[in-house]
């Protein structure tokens, strides 16, 4: 049998986003192609309109705010009339568009990008940073999300790997993803929290762990509280000096705000190792009229930093805490914790976990690469029949359905191990009630409105009768892959009706088509353009080489009419073929090549002839 | 004669699916004992131990979960492995939660006043209750009605219940209104700090019957988690810091909770005397002198004191 496709685990964070792979046994981050091991999640398109990811996009960040896409992962899946977008808006210097069903869309150069089209552009890049490094194409993999995302988060991210040319094997939760890359090939046996605090996201997990089976006790978390909310309070306190001090509000210039962020995201990872450091942003601003350039110049203590966010820090682990009450665990019953994510770096959030755990957390994972690792041991588990790592996940959030009143009733609670089903009999609530409306909500609210409307069907043909006399069963069933299936039946009559959730990622099915459609033939593009790179570097290297044999065939043919000829000929091949080199046709600067090759055989020819020796 | 269970058995032996024969006996065995109590779902003896049905569950699960199979043609096995490991974390989750449940603390103290004081209430206005709950329920009432409501309700569960009072503050935060959220977060608080103290009371009795029992460790961790519940509770920490000393691990925690009870009762001197000897142990000779000294000021003949400074030196 042939060795299988690879597999890939990939991380798709807030702030970098990392892939992984499982060789021989062992689990490996793959390094990109600039040669690092997290890749920057952001994603620009340049004046020219070239588009940009990772490393690149993040370097010219400054000099393009209003084109380049970070921290993209908070606003996936979520509807442009939400809190959190109105809010995301107020402090993102590219511009948020509403789609055409209240889904968000960025705004880059004259189009407006849905947000599964830019998370693509990072796996997509992700994906070739495998393919250089595997050698080999690669088409699946486990792609991680917070626990806490909902439906639609999951479905748009699941979305974004289909536009990135990636079958999502399944979408992992990252807390139960760091477990297992933490666990895995240790004899750890009881129970472990992980607190992962990222750069957009809070996750808290409690595992149960024995011989490679890793049970989710319970998942809590925030999916609005993460690094990205510790920079922002630093980039606030900036801003009201500097109106202090200026009466200039700098949230109005879209460039010094980025330059602020990245400078705040700067010290704020500084103040991790210092206990002070310098915030230093020459010509900040500029003020209207030719007056000289404002600078900012600030200095920033770790205690500050503390202060700013206390509340910030102290409201991770109140989570936290939320989490081991329902999950119905003693700090003291964990045999370890275990910290993800970059912003557990920070001393006063390790010192707040160690608190309140009263418990040094475990060191010697990587909290940028652990998820990561994960995602590639669950590719590598559910792809090898002789795996040991078996996980038993939970449904993150409960599943209900709207009753009369308004309200929600909860028919697969929180924290329930998947695969399950539960059945459950509604009665009709009106006189004659010939058809009920089947609405299928996710969420912890009571009132149905306050909570994600997943999908909604219409049993019809109901008997004819009193309230309460007829009888509909209704079924709720999560298989492993996590889709949600809901069907209600007429108990009396055997009537059924029932629906695959496939909770909207904010892209139509049809938009999906459009944008799959469109990918291919942009696909096809970038293939013609990356050959006629290839064709303009052959070009202009043969070009060279004549041009380098030009003076010595001179020295040696000069004084015949046919050396002159012939290098008046070649003068001009090389002053057409530069000329083409501008162009894209790419038959042209086929041409082109050949006959500077012609050129310079012939050339070579004649040195060799007349007895130089050719260099 | 064949049965109909027994001919679809056959059916289900005999169907091309990506399974070795051994494993469709073992998956179709198992489908049968579905219908039986949670112990033989999970291939157990009535009575086991808690670890060993956690142990059963995940050997099971090795076996059954639809992962182990990904990808493959399963046909009707898909379901069944579906249906059978839906059973198994079921059973496992009744057991261990029937088996993990601990005996509940005695309730006397905390029941007979709850009663008298609804049985007060009703007395005065007997439907005063269900009209506020049916106001407070109906869908057309303005939410901000409904939030105070609850907000009124959770006031009055604060003392006895407050497990209660905060879901109830919760929702009512939830629900809105400027008002009712300002007050839900004021009596949020309090409700916490009620919750803890109420938990930290269990824990305390938890203590001492370990102590009753000899258990060090049982009564060191118990009275370690009724000082964090409650951080007012001088004689948690006390007892806390006594028994961790006593048990030997950590030195820190103990010294930690000493430290605590000696803030919180300055005058007490049992505490500083613990928290000098915890010291003495970590090597901490200059922190125990000073609290012996203090120990020394108040009651200049104390013995324990003496002798204890004499280790100092």
């Amino acid at each position: 049998m042939s060795e299988q496709e690879p597999v890939i685990g990939i991380d798709l964070g807030t702030t970098n986003s990392v892939v992984a792979i499982v060789q021989g046994g062992q689990p490996h981050v793959i390094r990109n192609r600039t040669g690092q091991n997290l890749t920057p999640s952001v994603v620009a398109v340049t004046n020219a309109g070239k588009r940009l990811v990772g490393q690149l996009a993040k370097r010219q960040a400054i000099t393009n705010p209003e084109n380049t896409v970070y921290a993209s992962k908070r606003l996936i899946g979520r509807k442009f009339s939400s809190d959190q977008i109105r809010r995301a808006r107020e402090s993102l210097p590219y511009h948020i568009v509403c789609g055409e069903h209240d889904d968000v869309r960025v705004q880059l150069g004259d189009k407006a990008i849905s947000l599964p089209e830019i998370s693509a552009a990072v796996l997509r890049e992700l994906k070739l940073d495998a393919e250089a490094t595997l050698g080999r194409s690669v088409s699946k993999a486990v792609v991680t999300v917070p626990a806490y995302f909902n439906d639609g988060q999951r479905q748009a991210t699941k979305d974004a790997g289909r536009i990135a040319g990636l079958d999502v094997l399944r979408i992992l939760n990252e807390p139960t993803a760091a477990a297992l890359a933490y666990g895995f090939g240790k004899q750890v046996t009881g129970k472990i929290a992980v607190f992962d605090l990222g750069g957009g996201t809070l996750d808290v997990s409690v595992l149960e762990v024995a011989k490679g089976v890793f049970d989710v006790v319970a998942t809590g978390g925030d999916t609005y509280l993460g690094g990205e909310d510790f920079d922002n309070r630093i980039i606030e306190m900036l801003v009201m000096n500097f109106a202090k001090e200026h009466g200039v509000d700098l949230r109005k210039e879209r460039m010094a705000l980025q330059r602020l962020k990245d400078a705040a995201e700067r010290a704020k990872i500084e103040l991790s190792e210092l206990q002070e450091t310098n915030i230093n942003l020459p010509f900040l601003y500029t003020p209207p009229g030719g007056t000289s350039a404002i600078h900012l110049q600030a200095s920033l203590s770790r205690s500050k930093l503390e202060e700013l966010t206390r509340d910030l820090v102290e409201r991770t682990v109140e989570i936290a805490d939320k989490v081991l009450h329902e999950a119905q665990v003693y700090p003291d019953e964990l045999r370890e914790i275990v910290l993800v994510g970059g912003m557990t770096r920070m001393p006063a959030v390790q010192a707040a976990v160690k608190r309140h755990f009263q418990r040094d957390p475990s060191k010697g994972v990587h909290p940028e690469e652990v998820v990561a690792l994960g995602a590639a041991l669950q590719a590598d588990a559910l792809m090898q029949p002789s795996s040991q790592v078996l996980l038993l996940d939970v449904t993150p959030q409960s599943l209900g359905v709207a009753i009369a009143g308004g309200y929600n009733r909860v028919l697969i609670p929180k924290n329930t191990t998947v695969p399950t089903s539960v059945t459950e009999t509604f009665h009709t609530s009106r006189d004659g009630q010939t058809t009920v409306k089947i609405m299928v909500l996710q969420g912890e609210s009571e009132l149905a409105h306050q909570n994600e409307l997943l999908g909604e069907f219409i049993l019809s043909g109901l008997r004819l009768a009193p309230r309460g006399e007829v009888e509909i069963d209704v079924t709720f069933e999560i298989n492993s892959e996590g889709i949600v299936s809901v069907s209600a039946r007429d108990k009396e009559t055997g009537l059924e009706q029932s629906i695959t959730v496939t909770a909207s990622g904010g892209l139509t099915p049809d938009e999906l088509k459009n944008i799959l459609e469109q990918q291919a033939d942009s696909m096809l593009e970038a293939r013609i353009s990356s050959e006629v790179e290839q064709k303009r570097s052959a070009l202009s290297s043969a070009a060279a080489e004549v041009s380098a044999l030009i003076p010595r065939v001179r020295q040696l043919t000069g004084s015949s009419e046919f050396g002159r000829e012939a290098l008046r000929r070649a003068e001009e091949v090389i002053a057409s073929a530069r000329a083409a080199a501008q162009g894209e046709d790419l038959s042209a600067l086929t041409d082109w090549v050949e006959q500077l090759e012609r050129t310079r055989v012939l050339f070579v020819g004649v040195l060799e002839r007349l007895g130089a020796r050719p260099q | 004669m064949p049965t109909d269970s027994d001919r679809t058995q056959q059916d289900a032996l005999s169907e091309a699916v990506d399974l070795p024969l051994d494993r469709k006996r073992e998956i179709l065995a198992r489908e049968a004992l579905l219908g039986r109590d949670d112990w033989t779902v999970l291939g157990l003896k009535p009575g086991a131990s808690a670890e060993a049905v956690k142990a059963a569950y995940f050997e099971a699960s090795k076996v059954f979960h639809p992962d182990r199979y990904y990808g493959k043609n399963l046909g009707s096995f898909g379901a069944r492995l579906d249906r059978i490991f839906q059973r198994l974390s079921e059973a496992h989750e009744k057991l261990i939660t029937a088996l993990r449940r601990s005996p509940p603390p005695p309730t006397a103290g905390s029941n007979a006043p709850r009663r008298s004081a609804t049985g007060g209430k009703a007395a005065a206005d007997p439907r005063a209750e269900e009209r506020r709950a049916r106001l407070a329920r109906h869908p057309y009432l303005a939410r901000g009605g409904q939030a105070s409501a609850l907000v009124e309700e959770a006031q009055r569960a604060l003392r006895t219940a407050p497990d209660k009072a905060l879901r109830m503050l919760e929702k009512a935060k939830s629900l809105g209104g400027a008002v009712a959220r300002e007050r839900a977060s004021g009596l949020e608080n309090e409700a916490k700090q009620q919750l803890g103290s109420q938990r930290a009371a269990e824990q305390m009795r938890a203590g001492e019957a370990a102590a009753q029992k000899g258990d060090a460790s049982g009564a060191a961790q118990a009275y370690g988690r009724a000082a964090t519940l409650d951080p007012a509770r001088a004689d948690a920490a006390y007892e806390a810091a006594r028994w961790g000393l006593k048990v030997g691990g950590l030195l820190v925690e103990a010294r930690n909770h000493a430290q605590h009870a000696v803030s919180l009762r300055p005058d007490h001197l049992p505490s500083h005397l613990l928290l000098a000897e915890i010291c003495i142990r970590m090597g901490m000779g200059s922190v125990a002198r000073r609290h012996l000294d203090a120990v020394l000021k108040l009651d200049p003949r104390n013995a324990q004191a003496k002798a204890l400074l004499r280790q100092v030196r």
